[in-house]
C-alpha cells in the first residue's frame, strides 16, 4: 500500500458539535483510502461514524486537521455550491429516502448522476464513461479479487448490451433492475431495490470514492449481504475506493479488505479484515466482536461486556 | 404434560379494506410452555407484530379475527372491554422494539410504574412502590428510590429497554411478549438485555414469545424457534434442528442469505454464490424492507 498516494485521506480529525457541553464527536482520527479497496469503518451508535462520512464529504468542518482527495484539501460546503472536482465523492445513505428524492422518478435521479460525470469529463477535457477523474480506467485486478468474475459481465445476467453504458436503463440492469423501471418513483420500490437504485445514482457520478454510511442498516438480514456485496462489486468495477460504514460487522467482514474500528471519536484498532476479526487486540474490538450472536443453533448468549472505562486502552494496527 | 402458559391456536387475520380483506395471518398456531422462550422470526411486514399484538387484543382497526388463544383455559379472543384491560400487563406483558411506546415520555419512571401495579393489583401506595422497586432490582436498573423520581430521557435506550421490561413484568404475568426488544439498541447493549431475558425466564418461569427479524439474536435466546412467512408458519421447531437441519426450503434459504449460518456465508468466497440481485426480495412490494411497528 506504501509508495502509492491515497485517493481520499483524512488528517487528523477533529470535529466538535456546539452544544452544551459541547459534543466532542471526533478526537484525532487519520486514515488513508487507496484505490481499489474496500474500507470497513465499523463502531455502535455515537462513535463518530456519520460524522466522519461528513467531513469527507465536505458536509461538517472539522475543527481541526483537514481531508485530502487527490492531495488537495476538501474545502467544507459552505452556502455555496459544491466544487465539482468534490463530486468524485459520492454517498449512499441508511434511509434511501435521504438519497433519492421521492417526488421524482427514479430515471430522471440516475441521469442526474450521468450529467455530473459528463460535467466533470468537460472541464477536464476528458470523455465520461472513462473513469474516475485523473485515474486510468477499473483495474480488472481489483475486481476480480473481490468477486472472481470480471466485471460487467457478472454485473447483470440479463444485461440488455443494447443499452448505451452511460443510460439510466443500463444502470438499473447493472443493479438487478429493469429499464423500464426508470419512470416509476422511489416509493414503489422495497427497501433493498431502494438501496440498489441509490448506489446506481451514486455510481452513474462516477465517483473514485463512495461512502455507505449504515446503506444495508434499514433492510432485512437476508437482503443485507446482498446490497453490501453489489455496492462493493460495482464500485470495484468503476475503481471506486469504497467506505463502507456500520454498526454490523458480521456482513461488512465478508466485502471489506480493511477495518477501521471506531470508538468514542477514536479509531482504536486497524488493520487486514482477518487481522482484526480472528486476532482482534483492542479491549474495545474484543466486545464488539464477542457480542455478535452468531446464527449457529447454539444458544449462546453474547458476552456482556464490561463497563466502558476498560475500553480505554492504545489504538492497535495490525501490520498490512 | 402441562398445558403452555399460551396457546395459539389456528389464528387467522384478514384486515377489511376498501377492496375487501387483505389476508394478514393464515392459521398460525403456536404454544409457548413455562420457562421457554418461543422465537417468532421472518421478514419484514411477515406478520410478527400482528400476531403478537392479536394476543394482547390491539390488532388494527379493521381486523377480522377468527382462531383461538388460549390461556389458563380462557380464550383471550372471546374477552372483551374492561376485562381484556385486565389481562393485559396481568396476565400478559409486552414489550416493544422502541422503549418510547411502553414508556410515557412526561412521566416519571417511578409513577409509570406504581400506576399500572395499582390499576392491576389494586393495592395501595406503599405497596405499589415497594414492587416498583422491586421491578426496578429485578432488571438491573439499580438506585431504587432515586431512579423512581427520574424521567425516560435520563435513561440510555439499554436502560429504557430495561424499565420497559420491569413495566412489563410488575405485575407477574405468566407470559411476555417481547417484540424486538432488542433490535434498536447496540450490540454490546442488546447483549445484556438477552441475558436478562433469558435469566427471568429461567428464575421466575416466565413464558416469553420473543419476536424479531435477527436470527442471530433468535439462536441465542430462543428454545424453539418458528418461522413467518407472508402470515403463515412454515417452519416451527427446537432451536438446534431449525438452524442446523430446517425442513422448509424457506428457512435454508434465508439461512444461506446470512453470515455465520449453518450453509451461510462464511467468507468471502461464499459471496460469488449468491445472487446479488435478492431473488425473493423483490417478489412482493415492501417484502425486504424494515420499518418501525
Ligand atoms: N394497522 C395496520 N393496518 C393495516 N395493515 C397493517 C397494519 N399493521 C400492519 N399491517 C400489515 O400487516 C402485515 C404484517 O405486519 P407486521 O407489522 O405484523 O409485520 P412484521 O412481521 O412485524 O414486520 P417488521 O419486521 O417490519 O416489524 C403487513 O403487510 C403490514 O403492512
Ligand atoms: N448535528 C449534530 N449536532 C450535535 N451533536 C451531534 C450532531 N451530529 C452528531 N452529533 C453527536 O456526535 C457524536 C457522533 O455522532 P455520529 O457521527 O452521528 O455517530 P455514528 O454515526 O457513529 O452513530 C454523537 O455523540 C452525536 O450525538
Ligand atoms: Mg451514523
Ligand atoms: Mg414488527
Amino acid at each position: 500500500m506504501s509508495g502509492r498516494a491515497p485517493v481520499i485521506a483524512a488528517r487528523d480529525l477533529e470535529v466538535t458539535y456546539p452544544g452544551h457541553p459541547p459534543v466532542h464527536a471526533v478526537r484525532g482520527v487519520s486514515f488513508e483510502l487507496f484505490r481499489g479497496e474496500v474500507v470497513g469503518l465499523v463502531g455502535e451508535s455515537g462513535c463518530g461514524k456519520s460524522t466522519i462520512a461528513k467531513v469527507l464529504t465536505g458536509l461538517v468542518r472539522p475543527a481541526a486537521g483537514e481531508v485530502e482527495y487527490h492531495g488537495r484539501p476538501v474545502r467544507p460546503l459552505g452556502v455555496g455550491r459544491r466544487p465539482l472536482a468534490q463530486t468524485g465523492i459520492q454517498m449512499v445513505f441508511q434511509d434511501p429516502g435521504s438519497s433519492l428524492n421521492p417526488r421524482r422518478p427514479v430515471g430522471a435521479q440516475i441521469q442526474d448522476g450521468l450529467d455530473l460525470a459528463a460535467k466533470r469529463a468537460r472541464r477536464s477535457g476528458r470523455r465520461s464513461g472513462a473513469g474516475p477523474v485523473g485515474e486510468p480506467p477499473a483495474d480488472p485486478a481489483n475486481v476480480r479479487r473481490v468477486i472472481g468474475q470480471p466485471a460487467d459481465a457478472a454485473v447483470s445476467p440479463t444485461a440488455a448490451r443494447l443499452l448505451p453504458a452511460g443510460s439510466p436503463g443500463r444502470w438499473l440492469e447493472r443493479v438487478g433492475l429493469e429499464a423500464a423501471d426508470q419512470s416509476r418513483y422511489p416509493r414503489s420500490f422495497s427497501g433493498g431495490q431502494r438501496q440498489r437504485i441509490a448506489t446506481a445514482r451514486a455510481l452513474a457520478a462516477e465517483p473514485d470514492v463512495l461512502i455507505g454510511d449504515e446503506p444495508i442498516s434499514a433492510l432485512d438480514a437476508s437482503t443485507q449481504a446482498k446490497v453490501a456485496y453489489l455496492m462493493s462489486r460495482l464500485a470495484l468495477s468503476q475503481g471506486a475506493v469504497l467506505l463502507f460504514i456500520s454498526h454490523d460487522l458480521s456482513v461488512v467482514r465478508l466485502i471489506a479488505d480493511r477495518l477501521l474500528v471506531m470508538w468514542a471519536g477514536r479509531i482504536v484498532e486497524s488493520g487486514p479484515t482477518e487481522a482484526v476479526w480472528s486476532n482482534p487486540g483492542h479491549p474495545y474490538t474484543k466486545v464488539l466482536l464477542g457480542a455478535i450472536p452468531a446464527p449457529d443453533g447454539a444458544g449462546r448468549l453474547p458476552l456482556v461486556p464490561p463497563s466502558a472505562a476498560a475500553f480505554d486502552a492504545p489504538p492497535v494496527i495490525h501490520a498490512p | 404434560m402441562t398445558a403452555p402458559a399460551l396457546r395459539i391456536e389456528s389464528l387467522s387475520l384478514g384486515i377489511r379494506g376498501e377492496d375487501g380483506l387483505t389476508p394478514i395471518l393464515d392459521q398460525v398456531s403456536l404454544d409457548v410452555g413455562r420457562g421457554e422462550v418461543q422465537g417468532l422470526a421472518g421478514e419484514s411486514g411477515s406478520g410478527k407484530t400482528i400476531t403478537g399484538l392479536t394476543v394482547i387484543g390491539l390488532e388494527p382497526a379493521k381486523s377480522e379475527v377468527t382462531g383461538h388463544i388460549w390461556m389458563d383455559g380462557d380464550d383471550l379472543l372471546k374477552i372483551t372491554g374492561s376485562a381484556l384491560n385486565a389481562v393485559r400487563g396481568s396476565r400478559v406483558g409486552m414489550v416493544f422494539q422502541d422503549p418510547g411506546t411502553s414508556l410515557h415520555p412526561q412521566l416519571k419512571v417511578g409513577a409509570q410504574l406504581t400506576d399500572h401495579v395499582r390499576y392491576h393489583l389494586k393495592v395501595g401506595k406503599g405497596e405499589a412502590l415497594d414492587r416498583a422497586a422491586a421491578a426496578l432490582d429485578r432488571v438491573g436498573v439499580g438506585g431504587g428510590r432515586d431512579t423512581l423520581s427520574r424521567y425516560p430521557h435520563e435513561f440510555s435506550g439499554g436502560q429504557r429497554q430495561r424499565i420497559a421490561i420491569a413495566i412489563a413484568l410488575a405485575c407477574d404475568p405468566a407470559v411476555l411478549i417481547a417484540d424486538e426488544p432488542t433490535t434498536a439498541l447496540d450490540v454490546t447493549v442488546q447483549a445484556g438485555v438477552l441475558a436478562l431475558i433469558r435469566s427471568l425466564v429461567d428464575s421466575l418461569g416466565l413464558a416469553v414469545l420473543f419476536i424479531t427479524h435477527d436470527l442471530g439474536v433468535m439462536s441465542a435466546v430462543a428454545d424453539r424457534v418458528a418461522i413467518m412467512r407472508h402470515g403463515r408458519i412454515v417452519e416451527n421447531g427446537d432451536r438446534r434442528q431449525v438452524f442446523t437441519a430446517p425442513a422448509h426450503a424457506y428457512t435454508r434459504e434465508l439461512l444461506a442469505s446470512l453470515p455465520g449460518a449453518a450453509g451461510g456465508l462464511r467468507s468471502r468466497e461464499d459471496l460469488a454464490r449468491i445472487d446479488p440481485f435478492g431473488a425473493g426480495e423483490g417478489s412482493g412490494e415492501g417484502q425486504g424492507e424494515r420499518s418501525a411497528p
